[in-house]
């Protein structure tokens, strides 16, 4: 696509922004933080909690992005962008929360988890890790897709409850209580694992 | 971060790929809809609310409607007399004054006067400008035309549900009153007559203000909405013209300076434009969009040299005359590039033509060989350095052509004038050193010395001395070779205006050079003389015809020859 046409444009198609990307057109960035900037924003301010570090993970995505494409061409690009956000935006957390505590949705999607992932603090992460993410995505095969979706939202996203209530049109007391119903059903399967952390 | 956190958030990072990305995009859709708030009132509340909507939108229906005006129109008939004419579409194609383009050389031929060679080559018919590259941005505008003193309508359209009475209304600067309607006016649509002015030209406008209607025993203003101003034009002589000046023809290029005067602004109010531009013999070449009141300079460069071109200042405006939008020719001249080589002065003198020879010395320039050409045929080649040529004495119409090269390329050079022999000189170019021996005779009948009889002499005899050579007296193509009863082998000629034949008769039928369907020149060589069967007794002789439309003629019309009384030709003797 011819890059004059491009600019004629007031919001890019997905598509041509991708082919920016793909031509080394630095414009790519520009189309990409014009069409996607904010919507990324806010993924970062749920975990990091921090405007100026969503900031700094706004551009370390943008960077990212650049180093991907090519030679990866993203069918979805707002879905590529949110789980780079998302993967820099914990990465950052961690830097930030190395020493403290930050009041971040992160945190408190983290804490929910407590009640069905309990134990002491073990020495084995690599196993503890790997065998986690196995079962929770056990878990995530057997619930219907509004379970998924609100699982993903809370856990992957940390996004708010009253956020999620509102996408899928239903109250907050309804999505806390699926997600308390999904904790539940972890907690069991973590159970008969005979998973301890 | 207490490790049990980082294990938590690094097993939710490795969440399945395929469930991440689903739900991701789900996400995306979902989140950036936005939702209307769930409002949950008490059942009482929300009736209240409905009512405290509902009413005011009743009262509001139940008001009465200001009447608002929409806008003016002409009328193009009213009471059965037309009005003024309305022309949105009336517009031609822009290049209508191409068509109008005709060659008028009247003699039947295809109207290149027999000159194929390029150069010099003149209009040939309908000239059209279809492929032309003006991209023409006809401007989409309601004008009407009327003629000066003439009476037109005016409808005022008012939207007036409620049938307000309307009072009057302001028309430039005049009140007209209710009572100055015409008939078939309501209170939606006031027609009313106004007058041309009779010495009005050019655009006339018509504003309307201050519309009053009666609102039981107040005087109100309509609501004005739509256009205020309609536009009626009136044909007026003061067209725009072109002046150009300073013109110059070069080898390669012309330029002139052009200024444009449009005092009535015809051009200019209506959106149109101006070109300078530049035609061939079928479309137009090049194009200036060219400005108005100020002088410009155009220059057409990079064309053929000693070529013919049409130069033309066109404007595309409305001129009121009733055709819309369209193209007007304000200036037309055809014009010739200068040549390489020219070739001038060509002149017949007896049988000698004679030219002279220009080269532009400013080109690599080498000629050649030059060429006497009829009919498409070399007649005759001379040296370049000739500047004659001799024996030219054959019907035809002749041109010279200078052979040259120009650098790696090779041209011709045609020149523009020419030289016509409509009449042989003497009966000695159809037959070497011939002499008549027997004349015409029309209708008179003369003795035949063969068949021993009285009877009329179609043709002339011209009598062969020693070289029975006959040659053609004029260009044409040949139709026919046969043998007649009575005239023996027969070549016939015809002379290509479709009247016209000439018949080559009592010849030897091993010595004709020609065939049917050959193009000859004057000049060309038929065959040899003998005689035909019924004037066996007289000396051998070229039995020599002519005919119009199947009627024999004399042949004087094409050969000279002196008349002389019957008794004094030989074959009286």
């Amino acid at each position: 696509m011819d890059t004059k046409e491009l600019k004629s444009q007031r919001v890019q198609t997905d598509e041509a922004i991708v082919e920016l990307y793909w031509k080394r057109n630095e414009d790519a960035i520009k189309e990409t933080d014009k069409k996607y900037g904010k919507y990324l924003l806010v993924i970062a301010d749920n975990i990091v909690h921090n405007r100026l570090d969503s900031e700094e993970c706004l551009n370390d995505t943008y960077l990212g992005t650049w180093n991907r494409i090519p030679p990866t061409r993203p069918v979805s690009l707002q879905s590529f962008l949110a789980r780079i956000m998302r993967n820099i935006s914990v990465g950052r957390f961690r830097q930030n929360t190395a020493d403290k505590r930050i009041p971040s949705e992160l945190v408190t999607s983290l804490d929910e988890l407590e009640e069905c992932i309990a134990g002491e603090d073990s020495m084995d992460r690599e196993r503890a890790t790997r065998e986690l993410a196995e079962i929770i995505n056990q878990a995530l095969g057997a619930m219907t897709d509004r379970e998924q979706y609100i699982f993903v939202c809370r856990y992957y996203y940390a996004d708010k409850i009253s956020a999620i209530a509102n996408s899928l049109g239903v109250s907050e007391v309804t999505v806390n209580r699926t997600l308390s119903k999904l904790r539940s059903d972890l907690k069991s399967r973590l159970d008969q694992a005979g998973y301890t952390i | 971060m207490r490790q049990k956190d980082e294990i938590k958030l690094d097993a939710l990072s490795m969440m399945d790929d395929e469930i991440i990305e689903k739900n991701t995009q789900k996400r995306n859709k979902l989140m950036c809809k936005k939702r209307a708030p769930r409002w949950i009132l008490p059942s009482s509340v929300a009736a209240a609310v409905i009512v405290a909507i509902m009413v005011p939108v009743l009262l509001l229906l139940l008001m009465k409607q200001v009447p608002i005006y929409e806008g003016m129109t002409v009328l193009e008939n009213y009471n059965g007399t037309s009005s003024a004419s309305i022309d949105p579409e009336r517009r031609g194609n822009g290049f209508d004054f191409l068509s109008d383009k005709k060659d008028n050389n009247g003699n039947g031929n295809n109207g290149d006067n027999g000159n194929h060679y390029g150069q010099n080559k003149k209009p040939t018919g309908e000239i059209v400008a279809e492929d032309s590259s003006i991209d023409l941005d006809i401007p989409e505008q309601k004008m009407y035309y009327a003629t000066p003193g003439q009476d037109i309508y005016i409808n005022v359209h008012i939207s007036n549900p409620d049938n307000f009475v309307i009072l009057s209304f302001t028309l430039n600067g005049k009140m007209y009153s209710s009572y100055m309607f015409e008939d078939g006016s309501d209170m939606e649509n006031l027609i009313l007559k106004v007058t041309v002015p009779a010495d009005a030209e050019g655009i006339i406008e018509y504003t309307i203000d201050a519309i009053k209607y009666v609102d039981g025993t107040d005087i109100k203003d309509v609501i004005m909405k739509g256009e205020r101003t309609i536009k009626v034009g009136v044909y007026t002589d003061d067209q725009p013209t072109a002046n150009l000046s300073d013109e110059k023809t070069d080898t390669f290029g012309y330029s002139f300076d052009v200024s444009v005067n449009d005092n009535r602004l015809l051009i200019s109010r209506c959106g149109g434009a101006v070109y300078a531009m530049l035609l061939d013999d079928t479309s137009i070449i090049e194009y200036r969009e060219l400005g108005l009141g100020s002088s410009y300079h155009v220059e057409f460069t990079s064309l053929q040299s000693g070529a013919e071109y049409r130069i033309a200042v066109v404007a595309y405006y409305d001129s009121f005359d009733g055709k819309g939008f369209s193209a007007h020719v304000l200036y037309e001249k055809t014009i010739f590039t200068g040549a390489l080589v020219a070739i001038t002065d060509v002149k017949l003198e007896k049988s000698t033509l004679t030219f002279d020879l220009e080269i532009d010395e400013r080109f690599p320039i080498t000629v050649t060989s030059i060429d006497l050409v009829s009919n498409d045929i070399v007649v005759q080649s001379v040296d370049a350095d000739a500047r004659k040529f001799e024996n030219v004495g054959y019907i035809g119409e002749y041109f010279v052509v200078a052979n040259y090269d120009h650098g790696e390329e090779k041209g011709k050079a045609i020149s523009t004038e020419s030289v016509v022999i409509d009449k042989l000189s003497d009966v000695s170019h159809l037959v070497p050193g011939g002499t008549i021996f027997k004349p015409f005779s029309g209708e008179l009948q003369i003795w035949n010395k063969s068949t021993l009889d009285f009877r009329e002499h179609h043709a002339i005899d011209i009598k062969v001395t020693e070289d029975a050579s006959v040659y053609a007296a004029a260009p044409g193509t040949v139709t026919s070779i046969y043998y007649d009863d009575r005239n023996g082998w027969v070549v016939a000629i015809s002379l290509g205006d479709g009247i016209t034949e000439m018949r080559y008769e009592g010849l030897n039928e091993y010595s004709i050079e020609v065939k049917i369907g050959d193009t000859v020149v004057g000049g060309t060589l038929i065959g040899n003389a003998e005689s035909p069967i019924m004037e066996v007794a007289d000396p051998e002789h070229l039995h020599f015809s002519v005919y119009e439309n199947g009627v024999a003629i004399d042949p004087q019309k094409y050969v000279y020859y002196e008349v002389l009384p019957f008794a004094e030709y030989e074959f009286m003797k």
